[in-house]
This record gives structure tokens, sequence and C-alpha cells, in this order.
């Protein structure tokens, strides 16, 4: 196989096979990072789609500056906030419904055990600011290295903890306000 | 009592360990590629969109303003009527249109 790197070079010049090869590599991590974002298949599959159009149609682009990976995740960061804001935007359409995400959302790829508490912290993780959101989701749901969420937002990595040390603390809060409703269930 | 709550709370914190990857829909490749096969849609640009818009409104405030000033004094009023046809007949007898 390919290195990343080559394959983003094919694809520059159309080839339709590296892209192929490309999607197969990243798809399930764009996929991943979207569905943490915006908490429900048919969105995080319209983001996983917007983002491999803009690959193909950037490809040419790409310098090399950073790594094809870190280039997708920004990408997909990104594309996964704006899309939020837009569904914020227009979200009075719905008449004061909050559509915005599932209220119980549920991550298909959490064990058993987990379910029920993982409801509960995408809950949570929703409120966040996006900043702290971004930070915690690379770190924790998609558990990528500390140095390569810091290139993924593009702060240093002493930026990256402070972050994920004031997401922690903002949702130990929310939860806090959260456990008397757990016990009256 | 707290330290059950604290216990859950370092459990829903740690509930996204060992997270296996959901998988997108198998037929989302051939959407991407019938995407990318279909001509790009134009979009215009928020700015401009803002821009024609204001412009509108601007139009729109300027007439509603004009209305309101003719309304308020009445439309033209006798003299200048009058003055408009002395104007207009002397504008005639200068040049003897008719004679």
């Amino acid at each position: 196989m390919n290195q990343p790197q080559q394959i983003i070079s094919a694809i520059a010049l159309g080839d339709k096979t590296a892209f192929h090869e490309l999607y197969a590599l990243f798809s399930d991590k764009v996929y991943n990072t979207a569905l943490s974002y915006v908490q429900n298949k048919p969105d995080a599959e319209e983001i996983t789609q917007d983002v491999f159009v803009s690959v193909f149609r950037n490809a040419a682009r790409f310098k090399g500056e950073a790594a094809v990976s870190t280039w997708i995740y920004r990408i997909t960061v990104n594309t996964s906030l704006n899309h939020l804001k837009k569904k914020k935007r227009f979200s009075f359409l719905k008449f004061g419904e909050s559509q915005l995400s599932s209220p119980d959302f549920e991550h298909p790829g959490v064990l058993l055990e987990n379910k029920e508490n993982a409801k509960a912290l995408f809950k949570v993780i929703d409120t966040l600011p996006n900043s702290q959101k971004t930070a915690f989701i690379l770190s924790f749901v998609e558990e990528l290295p500390r140095q390569e969420v810091a290139d993924i937002m593009d702060v240093s990595l002493k930026a990256i903890e402070s972050l994920l040390q004031r997401a922690k603390k903002n949702l130990r809060g929310k939860l806090e306000k959260m456990y008397p409703d757990r016990r009256k269930k | 009592m707290e330290k059950e709550k604290d216990k859950w709370i370092k459990d829903v914190l740690g509930s996204t360990k060992g997270i296996r990857r959901a998988k997108p829909d198998a037929a989302l490749f051939g959407k991407i590629e019938r995407h990318l096969a279909a001509p790009e849609a134009r979009l215009v640009a928020l700015p401009q969109w803002r821009m024609a818009i204001a412009a509108a409104v601007l139009v729109l405030l300027l007439n509603v303003f004009a209305l309101q000033q003719y309304a308020k004094n009445g439309g033209p009023n006798e003299t200048e009527l009058v003055m408009d046809e002395l104007s207009g007949q002397r504008l005639i007898s200068d040049f003897k249109l008719y004679e």
C-alpha cells in the first residue's frame, strides 16, 4: 500500500483508485469524529461526504507541511463545527424544538457495560465550548496522542493540556448537576 | 453518597475507553463519487447576498420616506399648481408655438 502522502499526490492528478484507497484508510476516523460532534448518523455521514469531497478537490493544494492524517482531521473538525453552527443558525425554523442532536445519543462503538455512562458523557460533551469539545473528543474519544491533537488544533501542547483540564472541570460540574436526576431513575 | 457520586463521574468520564470505531454506510463512497461527478454548484458568497439585501432595504426605506413626505405635505399645493400653469403658458408664448 502507498504512503498517505503519495496517495494524496495521486489524487491531485485525478486518480480515482488512490481516492478509494484514502477513503479506506480514513473514512472510519472521519465518520467517528463527526459522529462525536453531531451525535447522529445521517449528519455524520453528510460530514464524511463533505470532508472527502473537500479532500479530493483540494488535494493539489496539500503542501505536505503537516501529516496527511492531521490535515484530514483538521478538515473534519472544521466541517463538523461549521455543520453545528449552520444547524444552530437554522434551528429557529424548527419552532423551538431543539434538534441539534439526538436527546440520548448512543455511540455504536461503546462497550455494552459503558452504554449508559457514555450516553451521559455525550450529553455533556455537547454543551462544551468548541475548543474544549475538540480537545476532548480528539483526546478521549478518538484517543489520539496529545501532540497530534495539538497539531490538528494548531496550538501548543501546553494549550491542549489546559483545554483538557478546563473541559474535564466543566464536564464534572455538569455531571454533578445531572447526578440527582440519575438517582431518581 | 459523595463517594458514590465521584465514582459515577469518574466512570462516565472514562466511559469511552476502548471504544470501537463505528462504520459509515457501505454505500457512502458511491454517493461521494456521484457527488464529485456532478457539476459543482456555484455558490454566491454571503457578503454578496448581504450587500444586495442592504441595497434593497435602502431603496425601500427611501421610497417609504418619500411617500411619507408627500402624504404629510398633502401633495402639491394650490400656489404650486398655479405657478406651474403660468410658467407653462409663458413657455408656450415665449416660443410662440401656436402662432
